[in-house]
């Protein structure tokens, strides 16, 4: 489980490392506005880290799982969802892709798939669950 | 689904977070199975059942009509 953490930091860092390189270049080739947005993006995801590590690492260290069998099924159902919320997602922006540049599109794909994952998370939460 | 996990774990002297390391789930998953608002999986029930030595079906009651 502590290699889970040290896995889950690590890739997290280089999430972070890659968002400030982009944010650098987008900076250098005078794209505001898209750096603002990925400037909120890289702080909210940072701070969302921070916050999970901090709660979930004293909790390993008494011997409490980051992760079990409720979690697990909560993260399913939430990846179900935002498999379909994305596939209509998807068939939205391609049916402007007309008047939306390729890279755009592609970001805002990407960006719309991580956002209904993380909705359809919170949503599901609270929600009843079980394996039966 | 009813569980009596309260009522034993009351009887034991254990806290949401006791019953959590003996069973290896997060506290959360302890507060959902006494609300009775998470079906657990049959080795999570055998799990809590045997722990506090009594049978599933004591521990975990269910409706004429929950099982249709």
């Amino acid at each position: 489980m502590k290699a889970k953490v040290i896995v889950l930091a690590i890739v997290s860092l280089m999430i972070i490392v890659g968002m400030s390189i982009q944010i650098i270049r987008l900076i250098g080739d005078g794209y505001a506005i898209p750096s603002a947005f990925m400037i909120i993006g890289m702080l909210g995801f940072g701070f969302y880290m921070m916050t999970r590590l901090k709660k979930v690492y004293p909790e390993m260290r008494e011997g409490i799982p980051a992760e079990d069998e409720r979690s697990r099924n909560v993260k399913h159902r939430s990846a179900g969802i935002a498999y379909f919320i994305s596939l209509y997602g998807w068939l939205l922006l391609f049916a402007f892709q007309r008047f939306i540049e390729k890279d755009d599109l592609l970001l805002l794909g990407l960006a719309g798939m991580g956002l209904s994952f993380f909705v359809a998370l919170l949503l599901t939460k609270r929600q009843r669950t079980g394996t039966g | 689904m009813k569980t009596r996990m309260k009522e034993y774990r009351a009887k034991h002297d254990l806290t949401q977070l006791d019953l959590a390391k003996v069973v290896g789930v997060r506290r959360e998953t302890i507060s959902f199975l006494e609300k009775g608002e998470y079906n657990p999986s049959l080795k999570m029930a055998v799990k809590i059942s045997r722990y506090f030595g009594i049978g599933v079906e004591e521990m975990f009651l269910f409706e004429e009509d929950e099982l249709d």
